[in-house]
């Protein structure tokens, strides 16, 4: 039913109403960003590759021609552009004795005690969420929390189903190091 | 077998942690950038239409309709009764006059006009031919 609310504002654009792409804009910007947010692991640059993503999908919506959900095509756009985002990145240099990176860690640490006191599961999954490499968020948003199947997630992206099934497994893993990590064995009496 | 609790436990884990998940609120700026991006696209793209009857076509579309006005205004229909009679088809019901008496109509309308109708629509015609020639002139 949603899908068929998307193919009539995809018609209504493709017809000239842009504003209507104002709609599809709201009904998924928070999705597209978090998805965006999980692969760059940044809120500057997940804005620019949500930005990028939306305006790529306007100028290609006649490529669209609904064999898969509008959802899943878009946050397939999402993908391309984030992983682009992220190759096109230069190695960022730290220095381990710097200042910052000292701060950096006495803060991490702070925050975790904070979060272990509050037990905040949200902050904690976002956390772990953060910590995960390239794509593996962006999967498992896709799978735990939209529910969608490995097939579904194999069209999003664009990897094979088996090469999903290895990320969804190794995604799991180190979700579960770092939430170990994050709430140091007392996740289980939390939940 | 082992391992196999090992993942399902984890699955059930991380399956329990997102029922509290909402996606983050994306900023503002998003959708207001991104409109802006899309409106610029569209007010920057040319407009084109399809013409119904492309040009090529046009002329023989033209040469057709008069084709068939003049047909109609000469061919003589009872001739058409006459054939179906002889087929046995009972044509008295059949109320064929000549096309060109039924088309009598449209033409004592044309007739009806004006004449200075008919001089100032072929002075525009011929004023716009005279344009489109200079202007092809004018880009030699």
């Amino acid at each position: 039913m949603s899908n068929n609310n998307d193919i009539e504002l995809i018609k209504n654009i493709k017809k000239g109403d842009v504003a209507a792409f104002a709609q599809i804009i709201d009904k998924y910007q928070h999705m597209a960003f978090t998805l965006a947010k999980g692969i760059v692991k940044n809120q500057e640059e997940a804005e620019e590759v949500t930005q990028d993503a939306f305006v790529k999908a306007y100028k290609s919506l006649n490529k669209y021609k609904g064999e898969a959900s509008f959802s899943t095509w878009l946050y397939r756009i999402v993908y391309n552009t984030a992983i682009s985002k992220l190759r096109g990145r230069k190695p960022a240099t730290k220095d381990l004795d710097s200042k910052e990176a000292v701060q950096f860690e006495a803060d991490y640490a702070e925050n975790n005690m904070h979060r272990l006191e509050l037990q905040e599961r949200k902050k904690v999954l976002k956390q772990a969420l953060n910590k995960l490499k390239e794509d593996d968020a962006f999967i498992l948003i896709l799978y735990y929390y939209k529910e969608q199947s490995v097939e579904e997630i194999s069209k999003a992206t664009g990897l094979s189903v088996s090469n999903i099934k290895v990320k969804l497994h190794r995604g799991r893993k180190q979700m579960q190091n770092e939430l170990n990590t994050l709430l140091r064995g007392e996740l289980n009496s939390i939940l | 077998m082992m391992n196999r609790k090992i993942n399902n436990d984890e699955d059930k884990l991380i399956r329990d942690l997102f029922k509290d998940f909402t996606p983050e609120e994306a900023p503002a700026s998003i959708k207001q950038n991104a409109m802006n991006r899309v409106l610029h696209d569209w007010v920057e793209k040319p407009q084109t239409y399809q013409p119904i009857i492309n040009k090529q076509n046009r002329w023989w579309v033209i040469i057709a309709a008069m084709a068939v006005l003049a047909i109609t205004f000469l061919a003589d229909a009872t001739v058409i009764q006459q054939y179906l009679g002889e087929f046995g088809i009972n044509t008295k019901t059949l109320d064929i006059s000549s096309l060109n008496k039924s088309f009598k109509q449209v033409f004592t309308i044309f007739a009806q006009i004006p004449s200075m109708v008919y001089f100032v629509a072929i002075g525009i015609v011929f004023l716009l031919g005279l344009d489109k020639i200079l202007n092809r002139l004018a880009n030699l």
